[in-house]
C-alpha cells in the first residue's frame, strides 16, 4: 500500500508542473497590460516601464516562469493587483466557501444519486426504474443557471422558505473562525447560526448537485446491474443473506468503483461549475473571486486562482485512486 | 426403509421469454433420504442446475416460474412457503456450493467475514466464537493455514476455495447439500480430494446431499442413487450399481459408452447421434425419440411414463415395459 501510494504521489509531480506552465503561459497570451491595470488609462509610458520593472515583466518568459515557480514552492501565490494582498491569504475565504458548497452538493448527490441507482436497478424494468431514470434523465438535460434560478423563483420568491442568496443572514452577526460556516456553528454550538446557514445552502447546494446526482444514479444502475448477475452473488443469497445485505454490502462494494471513478470527476467539475452557482446565488467562492479576477484583468489572481482550483482537482483524483486500493484488495496487491 | 428428507413431485418450472415458453424443468420427481448421497446427471441444460436452483428458491423469478408440483422438504412445501420465510432455511437447512470457486466467493470480503456471516445471518453469537468455529471448520476441509481468516479469495488457489466453499456451506450443519458440479472446474487431484471431503463431512454431520454432474465417474465413485435427466425431464433412477450394470434408458446407455474406455484404444469413441431436443419445440413423444437408437413409432406420439425396470430401478421408455404393461400393473 505504501509503495502504490508513494507513487501515485510522485506520479503528481509532472502534472503540477504542466499545470503551473500552462496557467501562467495562457495568462501571459491574453491580451491586454497588466501595468496599465494597475496604473491606469492616464499612466505616462514611464510609469508604465517602472511598473513593468518593479514586477518583472520586462524580463524574459522563462525567467518569470522561473521566478513564479520560486515563489510557489515557498508558499506564494502572488499579490493581487486590486487589493496587493497576498493572494495566498486572500484565497482562504473564498475556498473554504467554496469547498462548502461542493462538499454539500456531493453529498446530496451521491446519497440520492446511489440510492435512486440501486432502487433502479433493484427494481430492474418496474415503473419504479423507469421513474428513477426518467428523473436522472432529466437531472443531467437541466442547465444549472436555470435551476438555480428556478429555485430562487419557488423556494424564496414564491414560498419564502428559503433565503436566495449569501451565505448567512449579516443581522446574525455572525463571526466566522474557519471559514467553513456550518463546521463554526457547530463550533460555537449556536443552533440559530446553524440553522440559518444551512439554510442557506440548500439550494446552491441542490443547485450544484443535481447534474452529479443524476450522472451518478445512472452509473450506479448499471454498475449494480453488472455485479448483480455475479455468482457471488448468488452466494451470497444462497447463505440466506437479507436482500438488504444482498444489495448493501455484497452488490453494492463491489458496484462502488465505477461509482468512486464518477464521483471524483463530478467533484472536480463541481468546483469548476460553481462560478455559474456562485454568481446566481452571490456565493463568495473561489469561483467568484476567479469570475472578478478575469474582469478586472488581476492576472496574478487568474493564474494561482486557476492552479489552485486545478491542484484540487489532481488531489481529489489522488484520493480516489487511493480509495480504490482500499476498497479493492486485488489493486493493493496486484500491483506490488 | 430409509425416510425422505426431500421429496420433489412433479416439479415443473417455465422460463417465459420473449422466444416462449421454455419448459426447462417438465415433470421432475426425485427423492433424497437422510444422509443419502443422490447423484443427478445429465448434460448441459437438461434442467439439473435448475433444478437444485429451484429447490433454494434461488431461480430468479420472473423469467422464471414454477408452474406445477411441489419440493417437500421434511413435510414443508418449498414451492409454497413464503420468500420471506425461505431465508431462514436457505444457508441453514439447505446449503449449496456451486461449480466456479474462482467467482463464488466476494472478491472484496475477506474468507473470515465471508464465513461468519454465514453464521451470524441464522444465530446469534459473538464475533470472536463465530471466527473460532470459522477456523474449526476450515481446519475440518483441510486449511488450516495461519491468517486464513484475514486473506482475501484471490490469495488462494481455485481447490481451496471450493474447500472455504464447502466449509461456508456445512459451518452450520445443513441437513442437505446441493452440490451443482463442484469439481468441474478444478484438477483432477483436487477433484479427488474435494470429493473425500464431501464424503467425510456426509458421515460425520448426517448431511443429506445432492450432487449435480455430468460425469459419471464421480457418481460411481460417490452416490448412493442417481437420477439421470433428460430435456427437462428424469429418465432413469436406480442405483450406482445397477447404473453401469443394467442402464435402461437407451440415454442413460449412450451416456456410459461414450466413457473411453482402456481396451478400445482403435477405436473411434461413441457420441450420441444428434442434439438436444431445443426447449422451445419439444417432440410430441418420447424427448429422446429423435436421437434414440431402438426408437419406435410408438415413441413419437406417446410419452413414456417413468416405469420400474427393476425394484427400485425406473426408466422412462417403452422398451423395458412392453410386456409389463401388458401384465397389468392394475
Amino acid at each position: 500500500m505504501l509503495t502504490y501510494t508513494l507513487r501515485r504521489i510522485l506520479m503528481l509531480i509532472p502534472v503540477l508542473i504542466g499545470m503551473s506552465l500552462i496557467t501562467f503561459s495562457i495568462v501571459h497570451a491574453i491580451p491586454g497590460d497588466p501595468a496599465k491595470t494597475i496604473a491606469g488609462d492616464k499612466a505616462t509610458p514611464e510609469q508604465l516601464q517602472q511598473i513593468r520593472e518593479s514586477l518583472g515583466l520586462d524580463q524574459p518568459f522563462y525567467v518569470q516562469y522561473l521566478n513564479y515557480v520560486k515563489g510557489l514552492l515557498k508558499g506564494d501565490l502572488g499579490t493581487s493587483l486590486i487589493t496587493q494582498v497576498p493572494i495566498a491569504e486572500e484565497i482562504g475565504p473564498f475556498l473554504a466557501a467554496t469547498a462548502e458548497l461542493t462538499i454539500a452538493a456531493l453529498l446530496i448527490a451521491v446519497f440520492l444519486g446511489v440510492n435512486l441507482g440501486i432502487l433502479s436497478a433493484w427494481k430492474q424494468n418496474s415503473w419504479m426504474d423507469y421513474g428513477a431514470m426518467f428523473i436522472a434523465l432529466i437531472g443531467v438535460s437541466i442547465p444549472v443557471f436555470w435551476l438555480g434560478l428556478m429555485e430562487q423563483w419557488l423556494f424564496a420568491q414564491q414560498l419564502d422558505w428559503l433565503p436566495s442568496y449569501g451565505r448567512v443572514d449579516p443581522r446574525l452577526g455572525f463571526e466566522p473562525l474557519t471559514q467553513f460556516y456550518v463546521l463554526d456553528s457547530l463550533l460555537y454550538g449556536d443552533f440559530h447560526w446553524l440553522q440559518d446557514v444551512l439554510m442557506h445552502l440548500i439550494l446552491p447546494a441542490v443547485a450544484l448537485g443535481t447534474i452529479p446526482m443524476a450522472v451518478i444514479a445512472r452509473m450506479t444502475r448499471s454498475s449494480m446491474l453488472e455485479v448483480m448477475r455475479q455468482d457471488y452473488i448468488r452466494t451470497a443469497r444462497a447463505k440466506g443473506l437479507s436482500e438488504f445485505w444482498v444489495i448493501y454490502k455484497h452488490t453494492l462494494k463491489n458496484a462502488f468503483i465505477p461509482i468512486l471513478t464518477v464521483m471524483g470527476l463530478q467533484l472536480g467539475l463541481l468546483l469548476g461549475g460553481a462560478v455559474l452557482t456562485e454568481t446566481i446565488f452571490s456565493w463568495p467562492g473561489v469561483g467568484r473571486y476567479v469570475y472578478d479576477a478575469i474582469n478586472q484583468r488581476n492576472y496574478p489572481v487568474i493564474q494561482s486562482g486557476i492552479l489552485v482550483l486545478a491542484t484540487i482537482f489532481v488531489l481529489i483524483n489522488l484520493i480516489v485512486d487511493l480509495l480504490y486500493a482500499w476498497i479493492d484488495p486485488r489493486i493493493k496487491y496486484g500491483k506490488e | 426403509m430409509a425416510q425422505p428428507m426431500l421429496e420433489i413431485q412433479q416439479l415443473k418450472l417455465h422460463f417465459f421469454t420473449d422466444q416462449g415458453v421454455v419448459k426447462a424443468v417438465d415433470g421432475v420427481d426425485l427423492t433424497i433420504n437422510k444422509g443419502e448421497i443422490v447423484g443427478l446427471v445429465g448434460e448441459s441444460g437438461c434442467g439439473k442446475s435448475v433444478t437444485s436452483l429451484s429447490i433454494m428458491g434461488l431461480v430468479p423469478q420472473p423469467p422464471g416460474k414454477i408452474v406445477n408440483g411441489s419440493i417437500l422438504f421434511e413435510g414443508k412445501d418449498l414451492v409454497r412457503i413464503p420468500s420471506r420465510k425461505m431465508r431462514y432455511i436457505r444457508g441453514k437447512e439447505i446449503a449449496m456450493i456451486f461449480q466456479e470457486p474462482m467467482t463464488s466467493l466476494n472478491p472484496l470480503f475477506t474468507i473470515g467475514n465471508q464465513l461468519t456471516e454465514a453464521i451470524r445471518t441464522h444465530e446469534t453469537c459473538s464475533r470472536r466464537e463465530a471466527e473460532q468455529r470459522s477456523l474449526e471448520m476450515l481446519k475440518k476441509v483441510g486449511i488450516s493455514r495461519e491468517g486464513i481468516l484475514r486473506e482475501y479469495p484471490h490469495q488462494l488457489s481455485g481447490g481451496m476455495r471450493q474447500r472455504v466453499m464447502i466449509a461456508m456451506a456445512m459451518i452450520l450443519k445443513p441437513r442437505l447439500l446441493i452440490a451443482d458440479e463442484p469439481t468441474t472446474a478444478l484438477d483432477v487431484t483436487i477433484q479427488a480430494q474435494i470429493l473425500d471431503l464431501m464424503r467425510l463431512l456426509n458421515k460425520e454431520f448426517g448431511t443429506s446431499i445432492l450432487m449435480i454432474t455430468h460425469d459419471l465417474g464421480i457418481i460411481a465413485e460417490l452416490c448412493d442413487r442417481v437420477f439421470v435427466m433428460y430435456a427437462g425431464q428424469v429418465v432413469e433412477e436406480t442405483d450406482r450399481y445397477s447404473l453401469y450394470k443394467s442402464p435402461g434408458h437407451p440415454y442413460t446407455q449412450g451416456l456410459l459408452r461414450s466413457i473411453p474406455g482402456m481396451e478400445e484404444r482403435q477405436k473411434r469413441l461413441y457420441a450420441i447421434p444428434g442434439q438436444v431436443v431445443p426447449p422451445h419445440n419439444m417432440p410430441a413423444g418420447c424427448r429422446f425419440a429423435p436421437r434414440c437408437q431402438d426408437v419406435m413409432e410408438r415413441c413419437k406420439k406417446e410419452v413414456p411414463p417413468l416405469s420400474p425396470v427393476a425394484e427400485g430401478h425406473l426408466s422412462r421408455c417403452f422398451l423395458h415395459q412392453g410386456g409389463e404393461q401388458e401384465h397389468g400393473t392394475a
